[in-house]
């Protein structure tokens, strides 16, 4: 059997799409309990074969012009299947995916799937979770009802997955097997007495449904409640900061010293010049002060990922949707802004689940307020540096906690008051519509929450390696160039010294000084840079103490509200670009959130001034 | 609406129904494809939020609604 070429993998929302498709490829596409992960389409090759296998958003329905669509990311997949997508071969054959233990709801789509007259295998995913809740499937009744194979598979643990490797012309150890789960490679024909629908299936004792999730329910008793809710949903935000505090900061300052004495071994190899200043005091010190953040970042990307695969993130949603609805977002928008903690390019892009168009720009214009990964190394040196370790609630809260919270807050507030003032003048709308499905609780796997935090290691550090080492460089440069009679320049004549006094007018109602306006400068990069450049203009990887003698504490909160507030995000803006198909919004994203920026920080550091004067 | 009928809105928590009208607003399009349609059997699981939204139960799933769009659909109480 030669194989496809290209196939699709099409279901609707959550029934682990996403899973079969890392599964098949052995890549990691990213993967959560609630609507809307995957939200455009992604490629990868099946081990073993020459196919292309498409990832495709999650659909509920084939029908109707893209109009009728309910959201960007669906228009994607419809698109897709249809062949529709320039330079993207219409697939060959498709892998409907179906959750097994919602098949009742899902077989209008699967019908419109089936009806495109491509081959179809019918993927009928969870099954680990059907039987475990007393439910049963008769897999021949299935194909017989829709006329197409089915095979029954648990993507999550990984069985029966070869059924889906024959299908698509894989030789697999157990091709032979009487075992698999699949059915015969077709059916051909209707037989008479056959059941037509699910209902059919369920009256002839064929498909019984799992028994309701108890515990799932017992929990959003809680989850849900109007009181323990929220109050639950604070304590989660709380715990999430203190623990970066409590268990991240002694890991990271452990990393810290040790790169450090790697670094002081290995600059003995290197003789004392221009070539010794460049290595240690220009790269090194740059990568270390930034690389001695990856414990936190990957503290705070564990959190996310165990509220995502546990189904939490959707009840987040419902009890964020009135405060939201008050400012003129939806619950919808509560999801891309969430995932905006993470950075705001993926969170854009998620917005394309959001169907009212006006919503899904506000949701655009406001989601880099959202404090991403990348602010945080920056975050948690000033703190460190100049909040003292003083115990706030006994031992569970501490201050340095607090202020973390505080900045997360001041973001979330300007994006809300932003959401409002777009609500009342550019974007007026009506009230919009508001409905998420709740997924039932789930415990996650312990195989995708590492597969997760590898990546977002590799993700960092690869960072760390490219674009940071590269600004260390041009930041050394600039900082010791012009070069004269064989001598490398003091900071006050270098070139980086010259655009610091230009910028040293502007800096100074804000408390701030030359080094640090040329670091936030250097943001534009990589908002991680700040703290590399800031190493490399001190010649130290302890940047904090070095900010406290030269900027103080009132300059220091200015910092942390300038950083918090400003659109200092390249990568951001082309995205949103690209979304909005017009420069005219990440234009006015710049302007509006730079001079947030710049007033909220003038405020902070004269108030500041103003209480420690007092 | 008949006398019979009422707006889902207006179920009480622990209440079922037969949806019996879905409004023609185009954000009612999702909800038609995840099982709020006419037939269906409803009920109200719990109010959220001071009663801005609410969880309803539709084919086995679970579904939070605003009270405004809840309103848009109309249903029949079952004895």
């Amino acid at each position: 059997m030669p194989g496809f070429r290209t196939v699709a993998i099409i279901g609707p929302p959550n029934v682990g799409k996403s899973t079969v498709f890392n599964r098949l490829t052995g890549l990691r596409q990213k993967v959560g309990n609630y609507s809307g992960v995957t939200v455009e389409q992604h490629e990868g090759q099946i081990k073993g074969t020459r196919t292309k296998l498409l990832d495709l958003p999650g659909v509920w329905s084939l029908e109707g012009d893209e109009s009728d669509l309910t959201s960007e990311d669906q228009c994607i997949a419809v698109r897709a299947l249809r062949g529709e997508i320039e330079g993207q071969p219409k697939p060959e054959a498709v892998l409907l995916v179906l959750d097994a233990t919602q098949l009742h709801r899902q077989m209008t789509l699967a019908r419109q799937v089936i009806a495109h007259h491509l081959p179809t295998l019918v993927v009928v995913n969870m099954t680990d979770v059907l039987a475990a809740r007393e439910g049963f499937l008769d897999p021949l009744s299935l194909a017989q009802t829709l006329n197409s194979p089915v095979a029954m598979v648990s993507a999550g643990t990984g069985s029966g997955m070869d059924a889906i490797r024959r299908f698509v012309g894989v030789k697999t150890a157990s091709a032979k097997s009487p075992l698999l789960p699949v059915m015969q490679p077709r059916v051909q024909q209707r037989q008479i007495g056959c059941p037509r629908s699910m209902s059919e299936i369920e009256n002839q004792g064929l498909y019984r449904r799992p028994l309701p999730s108890e515990w799932s329910r017992r929990i959003d008793r809680v989850a849900l409640h109007p009181v323990f809710g929220p109050a639950l949903f604070f304590i989660v935000t709380l715990a999430v900061f203190q623990t970066i505090f409590r268990v991240a900061a002694p890991a990271s300052n452990l990393f810290q010293k040790f790169l450090t004495a790697l670094g002081v071994w290995f600059g003995a190899f290197i003789p004392p010049g221009v070539m010794h200043s460049l290595v240690i005091d220009g790269l090194w010190t740059g990568v270390v002060s930034v690389l001695t953040f990856l414990p936190q970042i990957l503290l705070l990307f564990l959190v996310i990922a165990l509220l995502e695969d546990s189904g939490y993130m959707a009840r987040a949603a419902v009890i964020a949707d009135r405060t939201m609805s008050r400012f003129g977002l939806s619950g919808r928008s509560f999801l891309p802004l969430l995932s905006a903690y993470a950075c705001a390019v993926p969170a854009i892009m998620a917005t394309r689940t959001i169907a009212s168009r006006r919503d899904r720009l506000t949701t655009i214009l406001v989601a880099p307020f959202m404090t991403c990964s990348a602010r945080l190394p920056l975050y948690t040196m000033v703190i460190a540096a100049f909040i003292p370790d003083r115990p706030v609630v006994g031992q569970f809260l501490g201050l340095r906690a607090c202020a973390m919270m505080g900045l997360y807050a001041i973001g979330m507030v300007a994006a809300l008051i932003t959401s409002w003032l777009l609500h009342l003048s550019l974007l007026r709308k009506d009230d919009s519509a508001f409905a998420i499905e709740l997924p039932e609780f789930r415990l996650p796997l312990v195989h995708s929450l590492a597969i997760n935090l590898l990546d977002r290691a590799r993700i960092f550090v690869s960072r760390v390696g490219g674009i940071i080492l590269v600004t260390s460089l041009v930041v050394w440069m600039l900082a010791n160039f012009p070069v004269h009679h064989g001598q490398l320049s003091p900071i006050d004549q270098s070139y980086l010294g010259s655009i610091g006094n230009a910028m040293e007018p502007a800096l100074r109602p804000l408390g701030l000084d030359r080094s640090v306006g040329v670091a936030l400068l250097t943001a534009f990069a990589a908002r991680e840079t700040v703290v590399s450049t800031l190493g490399t203009l001190y010649h130290t990887p302890q940047v904090g103490l070095a900010l406290r003698g030269s900027i103080g504490l009132a300059g220091a909160l200015s910092l942390l509200v300038f950083f918090a507030l400003a659109m200092q995000c390249t990568s951001t803006l082309a995205t949103v670009k690209r979304e909005t198909n017009s420069w005219r919004w990440p234009l006015f994203q710049l302007v509006y959130m730079s001079a947030v920026a710049y007033s909220m920080a003038w405020i902070t550091f004269n108030l500041s001034l103003w209480f420690l004067q007092r | 609406m008949s006398p019979q009928t009422i707006p889902l809105s207006d179920l009480t928590v622990g209440t079922h129904a037969l949806i019996s009208k879905m409004g023609d607003d185009p954000h009612l399009c999702y909800l038609r494809c995840i099982g709020f349609c006419p037939g269906a059997h409803v009920e109200l699981i719990r109010s959220v939020s001071g009663g801005a939204l609410s969880v309803y139960r539709v084919d086995d799933a679970d579904v939070a609604l605003r009270q405004a769009t809840a309103a848009l659909i109309s249903v029949r109480m079952e004895g």
